[in-house]
């Protein structure tokens, strides 16, 4: 057994204890305003009995809440006296209030009044170093800008204006690290709200080597296997994730820890980009795949009308359309204008289309690749095609386009493949480009 | 479990056989329902506040696909039994002049060899016998064994520095098509059937086609689901009256009773399902719904009589024969226009532990002319420009030959340190030659290229990334390339 510890074993059971005094004199005013509304009666007994439970098991809490305080040196000097101090007071009063009731003093009502602010103010104290100034407020509906924050950014509109610190690695610090580490409760003696404190690190030294990340201890400790005894965040906690782990190590690696490079002065690679770019909430802008949203609906009546659908990337609305079967197409390339902007490849072999299909599908600005092969489409119809921008592949195999439809298509400057075969042009593949 | 509909027989002895199983699915329901109960509620809980959570598996699924796909769908040409790389791709000319000369130990470099050939007193080099020539733009060396093939070589990628840790057939067999050596693990089609769902719902997204006898077996677990739910598994279509089993409806059966049948099954096990959820009963409905559509879609795409002579004179004359590599090759076009996603042919036969050069020539001539018409015809109906092909075995086999040497015959035994395959279409670049195999072909030199990198490869081309798509069995979460592979850059177009 080892008892070398033991003030601070005991001491951590204050957070615990807290709870008892505060719900005692919590049952004070519950049983007063009782008995003012004339609900119960003759409870003299019973408050003093629980102003007097309140105060032993606030001098208990008290004397833990000290082994805690001399204990850990990772709170706050200044707040911890203020806490302390403010804690002692409190109990004070709850003795005080329990000689007013014994003597039915007039002052006694006050008192409980004082109580309440005292509770509040020490109660609100010791939340701040245990969770930390930000916590209670982070998700409130209004902001308290009590705390200026000079890591506060504004919205960015594009990816160029991102700084690697403020707009990545920050907002993690934030979510998963301040609640512990800021100036009120230094875990560690280490605080992150500013910049100065995070160059400084803690006490084990080294917090953020530039272009060193293998020798900050950021790293070292957040990168630990989920179960060491050092990883932070500590056990209980949510670990941070392989994507957090290389932001930070890009912002110390590349970034050299500075607080203001942006991320495109340097160089991330493919993932870290894919990474950055959703954070940031530019997900699509890298690959132009990004299509205005559609109503699901209609893609559930579309697949219910043997329409095969599917989305060539998830959330950038770009569809690849094709039919399992023989139906009227006709009606079904009307049933496909909602979604005419979306379409990027298309699949009609097979199917009876005319030109007046060809001219709704010439209105597909984004298709990519259409496959028109085993139709029965004529030369003259592929003129409906010519306004296509994007159109690169166009399959009329088994069709009865002649050269002349050759040079129609051969006008579309993005064409880069023409497959026909077993047609009247006589060729089997024709590359354009 | 609301709203179940009960079905009573009214026939006495089964209604007391009834009766016992309501005791007994009460005590099953009770032991495990308070467990159950209790998780139910917390689910329920969960739901309150988190909104519609969505399992992981869901947003796994979700997530697909997680690139822009260069293919839609793929053709494996499996060729079962490990061919020789020195008699097909892989131009070794410095062998020649070392005919029958040992195998220098600084090649070999200790590797433990089979028990077949571990006992030879000595590893004479055997140089291939038959010629090699550069043919295409590409001037890529081929084996005069693929005079076919030979012609479209400016269309494959060809990559001559794969290789494996198995050296056996079944493990590297099922390594190959499992991404795990012991049998258990979902087939690459499997996963691509689960990751990416059907094209058309009159066809399993998954087919197999077998050709080929004597040599090694071909077992279904290699086209086997493994723990994902059984609808992904593979497919079999046979050669013959009946091309998948036990499809047909007995005769003087009629279709729309099959269809009624079939509907009051679906209610029954939709009963069992509300009472269990067991994911295989879902598997059951879809499986039974499928294989009523295929009634009509398999006779109508197995029945060749509809493409014309000049096709079957592309593909060879054993392609008017059923069952043939040939002939399964013309109906894996047909199959891919009906956008079949993953088709699977194995072909059996290039074990060549002796006799080599005369069962290199037989199997080439039983697959180069097939395997090339395939490719063009693929080409020039344009299904290249979204459909992957890709042709290799399990492993490479060995530059000493296994048993007698003779200028006129020879043996070699398996070798997993390097062999080639290729790959072409969509997705890879075309008339390119990747990696290098020292002058014996026994060891790679520059670029290996592993299974688990190739599955990778595989799945990017599909727009798949494969740490993504995982499932999770058994407490852990499994994917096609477990903990390892890397995507080939270099080769994708």
């Amino acid at each position: 057994m080892d008892f070398s510890n033991f003030s601070l074993f005991i001491g951590r059971f204050h957070p615990l204890l807290v709870h008892l005094p505060i719900g005692f004199i919590f049952m004070v005013y519950i049983i007063e305003i009782a008995e003012h509304y004339k609900l119960i009666e003759h409870t003299k007994k019973v408050v003093k009995l629980i102003l007097l439970s309140g105060g032993v098991s606030g001098i208990i809490t008290c004397v833990l809440g000290y082994f805690l305080g001399s204990g850990e040196s990772d709170y706050d000097f200044e707040s911890i006296q203020l806490h302390q101090w403010l804690g002692i007071i409190t109990t004070l009063v709850v003795f005080g209030a329990y000689f007013l009731k014994e003597k039915d003093n007039q002052f006694y009502k006050p008192s409980l009044g004082l109580l309440f602010i005292l509770l509040s103010a020490t109660g609100h104290m010791g939340g701040n170093l245990t969770h930390g100034s930000t916590y209670l407020t982070q998700y409130a509906p209004i902001k308290f800008n009590e705390h200026p924050n000079e890591f506060e950014r504004p919205e960015i509109t594009s990816v160029e204006e991102a700084q690697v610190f403020g707009d990545l690695v920050y907002p993690i610090l934030e979510t998963k690290c301040i609640s512990c580490h800021n100036e009120e409760k230094k875990k560690g003696n280490l605080s992150l709200t500013s910049k100065a404190s995070i160059l400084k690190g803690g006490k084990n030294g080294a917090f953020v080597v530039a272009g060193n990340s293998a020798k900050s201890s950021f790293v070292e400790r957040i990168s630990l296997p989920h179960h060491h005894e050092d990883i932070m965040p500590p056990e209980g906690k949510k670990p941070l994730s392989d994507q957090d782990i290389a932001l930070i190590t890009f912002w110390i690696d590349q970034g050299m820890g500075s607080f203001d490079t942006t991320l495109v002065a340097l160089s991330p690679d493919e993932k870290l980009e894919e990474i950055v770019l959703q954070r940031l909430g530019f997900k699509a802008s890298k690959s132009s795949y990004a299509f205005e949203n559609i109503d699901p609906a209609i893609i559930t009546q579309l697949k219910e009308n043997h329409f095969e659908i599917r989305e060539l990337i998830v959330g950038s609305n770009a569809l690849d359309v094709s039919i399992s079967k023989k139906i009227d197409i006709n009606k079904g390339i009307q049933t496909l204008e909602p979604i005419k902007n979306n379409i990027l490849w298309l699949d009609l072999k097979e199917q009876d289309v005319n030109g007046e299909d060809l001219k709704k599908i010439g209105q597909y600005t984004h298709l990519v690749k259409l496959n028109l092969s085993k139709t029965s489409i004529h030369d003259n119809d592929l003129m409906a095609l010519k306004e296509l921008q994007n159109l690169e592949v166009i399959n009329l195999h088994s069709t009865n386009i002649s050269d002349e439809g050759l040079e129609i298509l051969k006008g579309i400057p993005s064409i880069k493949k023409i497959y026909s075969w077993n047609t009247n042009i006589g060729k089997q593949l024709a590359e354009v480009h | 479990m609301c709203n179940k509909k009960k079905f009573r027989s009214n026939n006495k002895d089964l209604q007391s056989v009834e009766k016992k199983m309501d005791r007994r699915h009460f005590l099953t329901t009770t032991s495990m329902g308070i467990g159950a109960f209790a998780l139910g509620s917390l689910m329920g809980l969960e739901k309150v506040f988190g909104g519609t959570k969505k399992t992981a598996q869901e947003e796994i699924m979700q997530s697909l696909p997680h690139f822009l796909p260069k293919a839609k769908r793929v053709v494996y040409l499996f060729q079962s039994g490990g061919p020789s790389q020195f008699e097909t791709f892989d131009y070794k000319p410095k062998l020649t002049d070392m005919f029958g000369k040992e195998l220098p130990s600084s090649v070999r470099q200790g590797q433990r060899l089979t028990a077949m050939s571990a006992q030879q007193s000595s590893l004479p080099i055997a140089p291939s016998k038959f010629k090699f020539k550069q043919h295409g733009e590409s001037r890529t060396w081929v084996s005069e064994l693929l005079p076919h093939t030979a012609k479209m070589v400016d269309d494959l990628c060809i990559i001559k520095s794969m290789y494996t840790e198995q050296i056996n057939h079944d493990p590297a067999i099922t390594f190959f098509q499992t991404g795990h050596q012991l049998p258990g693990r979902p087939s690459i089609g499997s996963w691509m059937s689960y990751g990416l769902g059907s094209d058309n719902k009159n066809f399993p997204n998954f087919i197999v086609l077998t050709s080929g006898n004597g040599g090694q077996p071909l077992y279904s677990r290699l086209w086997g689901n493994g723990f994902l739910p059984t609808q992904h598994q593979g497919v079999q279509f046979r050669s013959g009256k009946d091309p998948v089993l036990f499809l047909n409806n007995p005769e003087n059966y009629h279709h729309e009773d099959r269809k009624d049948m079939l509907s009051y099954l679906k209610e029954l096990n939709e009963v069992q399902n509300s009472a269990y959820g067991d994911p295989e009963v879902d598997a059951r409905i879809s499986q039974y719904e499928m294989a009523f559509r295929m009634q009509t879609s398999v006779p109508e795409v197995t029945d060749m009589s509809d493409e014309p002579d000049e096709v079957f004179e592309m593909y060879g004359k054993d392609s008017r024969t059923p069952g043939t590599y040939a002939a399964n090759c013309l109906m894996a076009r047909r199959l891919l226009e009906k956008d079949v996603k993953f088709i699977q042919l194995y072909h059996r036969g290039w074990d060549h532990h002796a006799g080599l050069p005369w069962g290199m020539k037989k199997q080439c001539e039983a697959t180069d002319q097939p395997t090339a018409a395939f490719l063009k015809d693929l080409k020039q109906r344009g299904l290249l420009e979204d459909t992957l092909v890709i042709w290799g075995g399990e492993f490479g086999r060995t530059v000493y030959s296994q048993g007698k040497l003779t200028p006129q015959s020879y043996g070699r035994d398996h070798h997993p340190k390097c062999f080639s395959m290729w790959m072409a279409g969509a997705g890879v670049k075309a008339g390119m030659s990747y990696g290098e195999t020292d002058d014996f072909s026994y060891n790679i030199v520059k670029d290996p290229v592993h299974v688990h990198d190739f599955h990778a490869t595989l799945m990017h081309i599909m727009g798949i990334d494969h740490e993504k798509l995982t499932y999770k069995f058994q407490g852990r979460r499994f994917r096609l390339t477990d903990v390892h592979g890397n995507v080939v850059n270099d080769i994708l177009s």
